[in-house]
């Protein structure tokens, strides 16, 4: 009998031995070194497009920078020390930028920066650079499918104007949408954070004809940006409570508010994601926190907003990558106090 | 003995005297006047104008350290001083309340202001008004009332007013 209980015993000694043998080696293959991931991802994305965001110059103002998703290539597009240059942003064949000037003595506001200064429309690489409005005018400009269209966003509504012309084409209610309006590459819908039934910053999709409007996400979600599909969307979602993985030592290290932890997420067409951080003359500087932070959306075919939540799986496994490719030494001085503010263009200018 | 008011210097005295009273009485009514809420601005900044008793606050303001927002609040209308209010109850949104509303007007509020520094359910408030309220006001509203029927009013001017 006592020669059974112990056979017993160590047969499950063995099946256990074996259970956690297997595991931990199942993990260790899993967690690849680091250097390898960063080499492996910036090999990856080098000449997957190119990334337009707004950075300090070395003259003190902030101006628009081009580089490779790895952070190669970089080169200052705008060279205007009298003026900051935002939210720029691709035509949908790249061959175009929009963004915003503003005087160098101006207050960049988070809430109103696609209303200040005024609308430029550039080449992709920043040549011939022209203001098509006044100051003010064109605010929270966003570039229609065949780029010969913007949709811009004010307290009266969604106008579309005729980018040539400058012809009001269609006026549209807002429907609760207040800034970061952005158009879908289908033509069919706009996103952007909205109040809708009583919630703050719900992200919604408009759509195009009819006006009407449905949640993509409630509360605390801002910047979001179509994927090249036009059904799914990419933003950036703050829910409460959410834990700092690196124990918050980023946002420590240049004294940001453990409390602020928002962040921007931009969806290029080649299926990488990209980061954020801060903004010029803010004191709010934000980082990347978790690859898990990414949560996207079916936009269209989910009227409920518990119901259909969808982690796309070719985005998930960027996003991964991605929360290492900041490490990158090149992508550390730029993406930890810049905001990325364009999608990744087919462009090579 | 002699008359004090003989000579020029104490009429002179007595006439500095009476102004200063009168002076010091007319600052003490024009100070009634604020704890009414009248003022240059309720008087004559946006379309409506009301004293109207602050019914409840739904829930917690939330810090402006993120954001910037409006708020609604639920009113009961007391009086109506200038414009027209179709409703005994009215919404109100103030923007980021949780400031002294002579603190409150910033680069995107457009101008706003008041007296009143802090809000509480069952004060009376003296208040210029604008509607509609996405007209005057783009970006985040927070609205605990959204299933409830009714204009909702932008707060221009907010002072303390008397029932």
């Amino acid at each position: 009998m006592i020669d059974r209980f112990k056979m017993e015993t160590l047969l499950l000694s063995f099946i256990l031995l074996v259970m956690g043998r297997v595991t931990n080696g199942f993990l260790l293959a899993e967690t690849l070194p680091h250097e390898v991931k960063v080499t492996e991802l910036a090999k990856e994305v080098h000449r997957k497009g190119w990334l337009v965001y707004t950075g300090p110059s070395e003259k003190g103002d902030w101006d628009l920078f081009l580089m490779r998703p790895d952070g190669s290539a970089l080169r200052n597009l705008t060279h205007s020390p009298d003026f900051h240059e935002i939210g720029a942003r691709f035509s949908p064949d790249g061959k175009r930028l929009l963004y915003r000037r503003i005087p160098k003595h101006s207050k960049v506001s988070l809430d109103s920066c696609g209303t200040q200064g005024e609308l430029v429309i550039a080449n992709s690489d920043g040549s011939e650079p022209e203001t098509p409005g006044k100051p003010g005018e064109f605010p929270w400009a966003s570039w229609g499918p065949d780029g010969r269209q913007i949709a811009c966003l004010s307290k009266t509504g969604i106008d579309v104007f005729d980018l040539s012309t400058k012809r009001l084409l269609r006026k549209l209610e807002r429907k609760g949408i207040y800034q970061q309006l952005v158009w879908s590459p289908d033509g069919k819908s706009f996103c952007g954070p909205a109040n809708y039934y009583g919630e703050v910053w719900t992200v919604v999709r408009m759509d195009f004809v009819t006006g009407a409007v449905n949640p993509v996400s409630k509360y605390q979600n801002c910047t979001p940006d179509w994927f090249p599909d036009s059904q799914h969307l990419i933003f950036s979602y703050r829910p409460a409570n959410q834990e700092a993985l690196d124990g918050e030592k980023k946002a420590q290290a240049v004294g940001q508010k453990l409390d602020y932890r928002t962040g921007a997420w931009f969806m290029g067409k080649m299926a990488i994601t990209f980061i954020v951080a801060g903004f010029p003359q803010m004191e709010n500087i934000s980082f990347l926190r978790s690859p898990s932070r990414i949560w996207v959306r079916s936009t269209i075919r989910s009227p409920s907003l518990s119901s259909d939540f969808k982690m796309h799986p070719l985005l998930l496994g960027r996003a991964r990558l991605c929360a290492n490719c900041i490490r990158v030494p090149r992508m550390v001085r730029h993406c930890h106090f810049l905001r990325v503010a364009a999608l990744i263009g087919r462009v090579d200018p | 003995m002699t008359d004090p008011w003989r000579t020029t210097e104490d009429r002179a005295r007595f006439f500095l005297v009476s102004w200063l009273l009168a002076l010091g009485l007319l600052a003490i009514s024009c100070g009634k006047k604020t704890d009414t809420g009248v003022d240059r601005e309720v008087r004559t900044l946006g379309t409506v104008e009301v004293t109207a008793q602050l019914v409840e606050i739904p829930g917690e303001f939330p810090p402006n350290d993120l954001y910037n927002y409006a708020y609604v609040l639920k009113y009961r209308v007391l009086r109506v001083h200038r414009g027209q209010v179709p409703t005994t109850e009215i919404f109100v949104a103030h923007y980021n309340p949780l400031k002294p509303r002579f603190q409150a007007q910033d680069e995107i509020s457009g101008k706003l202001g008041g007296t009143v520094e802090k809000f509480k359910a069952g004060q009376v408030h003296r208040l210029a008004l604008e509607a509609p309220l996405e007209e005057h006001w783009m970006g985040g509203i927070i609205d605990k009332y959204f299933g409830q029927q009714g204009i909702r009013y932008w707060a221009v001017w907010t002072n303390p007013g008397q029932k």
